[in-house]
């Protein structure tokens, strides 16, 4: 049987302090997640939604994405799992210069494109996105390592049999 | 309003209702007078910090690489201005073959951008109609009126622009591959072929799309008026670059203005930039409003007096006498002849994006086909002293400046970037005024008034993160409505 194909996409910008823990969030789960049998699995890094999410997400069966937040009302280091319907509060998964990732799959499910059926947000509540800086605040640099055991933990706990079932639909 | 449950993997799960993020906010503040109609109207955005900190004190080549990070949306735009800003650094020119290799990344850039601002923001308002319900007014409706095969065009020829971007660039987002005085990469007979053959199919998709708008839009009455009505329009002046014919040029050139009747009012080098616009400064704004210096600031008005230009397709094309190939000079043509010149009427972006969308692809075709494009003579020597450059670029949305300057061994001291929405800052306060000034009438707000704001700044297409540094998420927008003594009368926001 094939294997199953799964990204773990990290969404940020490198140089806009929390705005890279993401991206940097990926970066430790490559390093630590044992890919189990039966699974092929890509961890990629992106600073742009809109049309771009849909070169990336072309042809997998799955996708975890890992984004920051700012709610405001979560202490910072938070990880929380964000379902479709609140995209418009990610600070990348929408885009006013093209297309959502809502829409982004609903139209290359609409374009016969093979998009994944299984997808699963996860977002970190940040504090600081407003100045360019190559560090973390430090609330968040200190969540961070829970933060990589928790969805480490939560993307396991999904590789048992979760991951096929979990199907979510964009209409 | 968040909504939290917990999971069975102990996560939270949350619903958040997109109110709730304030941040990052495109924020319209419109005042009323005493009759109740529209006295000011000002479009504001969120400051972000520290760019320039940021860059000081690094070795000035990095900055081709940092500076395209400030945004995600046009990183090839950045990347070009910073690297033509280094070469001027370092004194010195790139190769013949690197500036085509350079450019013919440029044009694909173009190409990418103006294919995902045209199918996603304007075909939805001109291919679906301003009128169709709001659910169909997206890039899934303009599939449905389409079909799949000429959406699947769409995105394959999106998809191609990026690919180009990525062969020569090293990576399609944020590319690496222009260095002070050249090129780090030359491109292969094997590349060569397969560029080829998608920049004949551009040239295709070009014309496609323009016969699409021209179908959509001119067999519409109602769609002509919009363009050419006054409602949309301002009499500002534009500028852009050109080349020595006064043609439209993205990647080099001399800086023109043309004034509201579109005669010539500059004509300049890059490096005379400072000379030409000055900024001015608002307390209610973080960002600044350039103005040419030589008419001077006289307040947010348009008019021949007025010192405000606009940028961006519509202007380019106003600046220029021309289009540099065949296909998109007859496009041009026939908007000017449809109409008038210069085009005043900021909709008109639109069409302009789709006549550049036809140069773009024409003059890669010409790019790929020389035979200089695969020599690897791609990079010139550094022998002089590093002190101070100058990168100027056309972006998708307009002119790109980035300015530099070093000490003797090259660490950035001074980083200077001006974006197109900043440029664009006067016209779009005018344009969102004035779009408010015809729904809203003694007290009285029409329902029509985001949607009518909306199309007013998305003609633009302001891209909020790079005008204030930071990155773009959903711009969710609110509108407030305040009377003379500055109270809330009524406060609209879009998600």
């Amino acid at each position: 049987m094939k294997d199953y194909s799964l990204c773990i996409l990290g969404l940020g910008n490198e140089i806009l302090k929390d705005d890279a823990v993401g991206i940097l969030l990926v970066r430790e789960l490559e390093k630590e997640l044992e890919v189990p049998e039966g699974f092929k699995i890509d961890f990629l890094e992106a600073s742009l939604a809109g049309f771009n999410l849909l070169d990336i997400l072309v042809g997998y069966d799955g996708v975890f994405i890992i984004d920051s937040i700012v709610t405001g009302k979560e202490a910072p280091g938070t990880v929380m799992e964000l379902d479709l319907d609140s995209l418009k509060s990610t600070l990348r998964l929408t885009s006013v210069h093209d297309i959502n990732l809502a829409t982004a799959l609903k139209l290359g499910e609409d374009l016969g494109m093979k998009m994944p059926s299984f997808i699963k947000i996860y977002v970190l509540e940040v504090l600081e996105i407003f100045e360019f800086g190559e560090e973390l605040s430090e609330p968040v640099k200190e969540a961070f390592p829970l933060a990589v055991v928790r969805l480490k933990a939560a993307i396991e706990g999904l590789f048992s049999g979760g991951l096929v079932d979990a199907r979510v639909s964009f209409d | 309003m968040t909504h939290t449950v917990k999971t069975k993997d102990g996560l939270k799960r949350v619903s958040i209702d997109p109110i709730t993020r304030l941040e990052g906010h495109g924020k319209i503040e419109i005042f009323l007078n005493e009759e109740g109609n529209v006295a000011n109207a000002y479009f504001q955005v969120p400051e972000l910090r520290g760019f320039e900190k940021f860059c000081e004190d690094r070795p000035v080549e990095e900055l081709p690489r940092i500076t395209p990070r400030i945004c995600g949306v046009c990183p090839g735009a950045h990347h070009m201005a910073s690297a033509k800003a280094v070469d001027g650094v370092f004194g010195v020119s790139p190769t013949p073959a690197a500036k085509k290799l350079r450019e013919l990344y440029y044009v694909n850039h173009m190409i990418h951008s103006h294919i995902a601002h045209f199918y996603a923001l304007a075909a939805p308002d001109f291919v679906v109609g301003p009128d169709a319900p709001k659910a169909e007014r997206n890039i899934l409706g303009v599939v449905a009126k389409v079909g799949v095969e000429a959406g699947t065009e769409v995105i394959k020829h999106r998809a191609y622009a990026q690919k180009v971007q990525e062969i020569i660039g090293g990576k399609a987002t944020h590319s690496v591959a222009a260095l002070p005085g050249g090129m780090s990469k030359a491109l292969s007979e094997e590349d060569r072929v397969k560029i080829e053959e998608m920049m004949l199919s551009q040239i295709e998709f070009a014309a496609f799309s323009l016969k699409l708008f021209k179908d959509a839009v001119l067999s519409n009455e109602n769609y002509v008026e919009l363009i050419t009505g006054d409602t949309y329009a301002h009499n500002t002046h534009y500028m852009a670059l050109v080349d020595e014919n006064n043609r439209v040029n993205f990647y080099e050139g001399m800086i023109r203005v043309v004034d509201t009747k579109g005669e010539e009012l500059y004509r300049f080098k890059p490096e005379e930039y400072l000379e030409y616009i000055g900024e001015h400064v608002e307390s209610w704004s973080y960002l600044k409003f350039p103005y040419l210096k030589k008419k001077g600031w006289h307040g947010l008005v348009d008019g021949q007096d007025s010192g405000i230009y606009a940028v961006g397709p519509l202007a380019r094309l106003n600046v220029a006498d021309g289009m540099a190939t065949p296909k998109a000079q007859e496009a041009y043509e026939e908007m000017f002849e449809t109409l008038g010149k210069p085009v005043h009427g900021r909709l008109a972006n639109h069409w302009a994006r789709l006549v550049e969308m036809m140069y773009a692809a024409e003059l890669g075709l010409e790019l790929i086909r020389d035979p200089e494009i695969t020599s690897t003579e791609i990079r010139q020597k550094l022998t002089n002293v590093p002190s101070e450059g100058f990168g100027v670029v056309e972006a998708p949305r307009g002119i790109l400046f980035h300015h530099y300057q070093t000490d003797e061994r090259g660490m950035a001291k001074k980083v200077n970037i001006i974006v197109a929405t900043t440029h664009n800052n006067a016209p779009i306060c005018l344009s969102i005024k004035k779009a408010a000034q015809g729904v809203i009438k003694n007290g009285e707000v029409n329902d029509g008034l985001l949607n009518m704001v909306e199309m007013a700044f998305r003609a633009y297409d302001p891209c909020l993160g790079c005008a204030t540094h930071s990155m773009p998420g959903e711009m969710p927008l609110e509108v407030t409505i305040k009377d003379t003594q500055g109270r809330v009368l009524d406060s609209i926001r879009r998600h």
